[in-house]
């Protein structure tokens, strides 16, 4: 069986994200491809995986430029803008994508293609080739309402395939523990797939005074002052009396480090890291929740959309998560409720409840026999 | 700015039962006001106490925390009397078994702990909240934690931690009468620092441990198990006692606590902001600075007020008012704040934590008597105090 994966967007988690599965089919002597924008080539051979670079020339940044009759795609500032940023952006890259996704399918005979949660374009690819698609969220989110402006950018492929919207996978996997959301459905645990580097004995090592892990994800790119927040962020957590491990690009650890000599900075595994961790700070990263779920580690969440709120109440509900919404999360306040968390065990207690859950799913291993079975029965 | 003198004594008697208005008159005197009865700058507003607490380099806490220097003296080397850099080292051999993931690992103990004693106190229906659910608490968990040898006696436990509070205040008879009950202290930690005393296995025994193997100075060692032990007691019978008090004078916020545990989190910190068990420690102005606006001399001393902080209404709207569901209660200062923030909160509110459910499981109404407080310089707290819980 040949299955081709798509990683959507710019963030190296949509790669980190399908990394178990893709593995888990190579290791039962399936072959795979990841195509991505060229951008995401280095996070895809980062775990280990075959890189195919689409849509040459371009970048999900460059194809954000009004062209004809498509808008520009700009950062979604206010919530209202959230649904069309989202719509936009990740359609305009399906119909960047569809075309390579179908030639390669052809020329290398792929069975089956599999994308992320907003990899979109490729559930249209497999449709007009007839093969099965299959979609594995990559993060914790379900997030719905973006499709009248998904459907805008994807207009001339869904009229390849005489749609008027795009259609439904033939398997959905939900890397969400069981139980978080509503849903019922194939649940998969996903276990890390994360970048690796040589690991240093202080990282396994809790210090006796506590660690804080400050991430800001791929939202680091997103921000021209993103430097700036670290650097606030950081000298408020240091008042709080904990050691602090900043998770972030080596170049941009680097220059952490020369700022704040006492700080670690730089790039390293969050499966590595977080054991030794009594929080991680993050701005709702979907996949690093997943790392933090995981590895039992309470989770302050600098939430910038409205779109991830419903999940993320989830989580707060179920005791091991606090949240900041947008402008909430001043420095002065992550500190606060840093210090509130670590004086209140029960995160802690419900992280760990949370991930004994999380570790009820089946791995990427169960997933392989249900894609073969689709591919068999040609579930297109 | 000159800083206002005042004759108002916090170490009264009356003073002491009743702390309430003299912190009021503090606040309103001034952001800083100088304490001629103990001749020390005193700071009773939110604003200063805070800044002062995260100023950790100007306000240090390795020339002591208490009041007198013959005492901050005696008191040095423990984690919330030494400053960076050798603070994170000291404070860390405390906070390492604190830790909330550590914490997770003897919640299920503490729950069960708490179930077992509101089980039997309902059973008993009347009591003292002191002597039968306060003081049992903390006595019955933390030694046990530390581990505590089984023929060793506890009860002496309290009357060294009481006295060892006393001594950060003046050297009032108060302090006067607990100095040979610290050198009974100071004589038992040092029995305990020998290997083998301690239960094997335990969070004490693991640091004496260490000291063996030249982890950690021997001289540092009675200090540490001291600093497990006494700070967790005294401060939590006071929580703990106030906390029946409050909930059964205030009946309403009982009944909304009952109709919605969640808020159980907001209410505990809302007993230790109201009625903080620790009314204050003082800090060592290590450079000319000021606070507030008033100029502070190097190698002065600032009495910081958290009581008074706490029922600050330049911060808090309608602070005399108990109620459980207060906005941003978080921010109290009732456990200190910054870097010297008490290393045991999270055990403190996972045995305050796990007794506001115990008591929502098997509880209608709490019935309480008139309290008497006790006569102590450092503590805030409750002597006795007749409960009825009613199942």
């Amino acid at each position: 069986m040949k299955a081709l994966f798509y990683a959507a967007g710019t963030s190296p988690a949509s790669a980190f994200a399908i990394g178990p599965l893709a593995s888990a089919l190579r290791a039962a002597g399936h072959e795979i491809l990841v195509a991505s924008f060229e951008e995401l080539s280095a996070a895809v051979t980062s775990v280990g995986l075959p890189s195919i670079p689409v849509a040459l020339g371009h970048t999900t940044e460059s194809i954000k430029a009004a062209t004809g009759t498509r808008p520009a795609i700009e950062y979604p500032v206010r919530p209202e803008l959230e649904m069309p940023y989202l719509g936009h952006w990740f359609g305009r890259q399906g119909s960047y994508v569809f075309d390579d996704l179908v030639e390669i399918s052809k020329l290398w005979g792929a069975d089956v293609l599999i994308g992320g949660s907003q990899a979109h374009g490729v559930e249209a690819a497999a449709k007009y080739l007839g093969i099965p698609f299959v979609r594995q969220s990559w993060d914790l989110f379900d997030i719905h309402g973006y499709e009248d402006y998904l459907h805008e950018e994807l207009a001339e492929q869904l009229a390849r395939i005489s749609a008027t919207e795009l259609p439904g996978p033939a398997l959905q996997i939900d890397i969400c523990p069981p139980g978080l959301n509503s849903k019922a459905g194939t649940f998969m645990r996903w276990t890390p797939h994360n970048k690796q580097r040589p690991i240093e004995p202080w990282m396994l090592r809790a210090p006796d005074i506590g660690r804080v892990c400050l991430t800001l994800g791929s939202f680091r790119f997103a921000f021209p002052g993103a430097m700036d927040r670290v650097t606030s962020i950081v000298e408020r957590l240091l008042d709080v009396g904990v050691e602090v491990v900043v998770a972030i690009g080596d170049d941009q650890g680097k220059q952490l480090r020369e700022r704040f000599p006492q700080v670690r900075a730089g790039w390293i595994p969050l499966e590595v890291i977080l054991p030794t961790c009594e929080l991680i700070i993050h701005p709702a990263g979907g996949l690093t929740a997943v790392n933090a779920i995981n590895t039992a580690t309470p989770q302050l969440i600098l939430n910038p959309f409205e779109a991830f709120v419903p999940t993320l109440r989830r989580l707060t509900d179920y005791g091991c998560a606090r949240t900041l919404y947008r402008e909430e999360g001043t420095p002065e306040a992550i500190a606060q409720v840093v210090k509130e968390m670590l004086g209140d065990s029960s995160y802690a207690t419900k992280a760990r409840e949370l991930a004994g859950q999380a570790a009820t799913a089946p791995t990427a291993v169960d997933m392989v026999a249900l894609i073969e079975d689709l591919v068999a029965r040609k579930v297109n | 700015m000159t800083i206002p003198e005042s004759d108002l004594d916090p170490y009264t008697d009356s003073s002491i039962t009743d702390p309430y208005p003299l912190y009021r008159s503090l606040r309103e005197a001034a952001p800083v006001v100088y304490l001629t009865s103990h001749q020390v700058h005193c700071a009773a507003r939110y604003e200063e106490v805070y800044s002062a607490l995260h100023r950790h380099g100007t306000f240090v806490s390795g020339e002591g925390v208490g009041l007198t220097d013959t005492l901050n003296r005696a008191q040095k080397g423990s984690s919330f009397t030494s400053d960076p850099p050798d603070h994170a080292y000291v404070r860390g051999l405390v906070a390492r078994h604190l830790k909330p993931r550590a914490m997770a690992d003897i919640t299920g103990y503490v729950t069960s702990w708490a179930d077992r004693l509101v089980k039997e106190l309902v059973a008993k229906q009347s009591f003292d909240a002191v002597q039968d659910f306060a003081v049992a608490f903390p006595l019955g968990v933390v030694p046990d934690l530390l581990g505590w040898p089984e023929d060793e006696g506890k009860e002496r436990l309290l009357h060294w931690a009481s006295a060892g509070f006393n001594a950060f205040g003046p050297m009032n008879d108060r302090t006067r009468s607990g100095l040979p009950l610290l050198g009974e202290m100071h004589e038992f930690l040092h029995r305990m620092s020998q290997p083998g005393n301690l239960r094997a296995g335990s969070w004490g025994a693991e640091l004496v441990a260490d000291a063996r193997e030249g982890k950690i100075e021997d001289k540092l060692l009675p200090g540490l198990l001291g600093d497990f032990l006494a700070p967790s007691m005294d401060t939590s019978v006071s929580a703990l006692s106030s906390m029946l008090w409050l909930l059964g004078t205030h009946k309403e916020q009982w009944q909304r606590l009952r109709e919605n545990p969640s808020l159980i989190p907001s209410a505990f910190n809302e007993i230790i902001r109201i009625e903080s068990p620790l009314r204050g420690f003082t800090r060592y102005v290590a450079e000319d600075t000021e606070l507030g606006g008033a100029p502070l001399p190097k190698g002065s001393r600032v009495l910081l007020l958290f009581g008074s902080a706490n029922r600050d209404e330049r911060f808090w709207d309608d602070p005399e008012t108990f109620t459980i569901d207060r906005p941003g209660v978080a921010q109290h200062v009732g456990f200190g704040h910054g870097i010297h923030a008490c290393v045991g909160q999270a055990l403190s509110r996972l045995e305050g934590q796990s007794l506001l459910e115990s008591l929502i499981r098997h509880v209608d109404r709490i019935e309480v008597g008139e309290p008497t407080w006790r006569l102590h310089n450092t503590i805030r707290g409750i002597e006795r105090l007749d409960v009825t819980l009613h199942g």
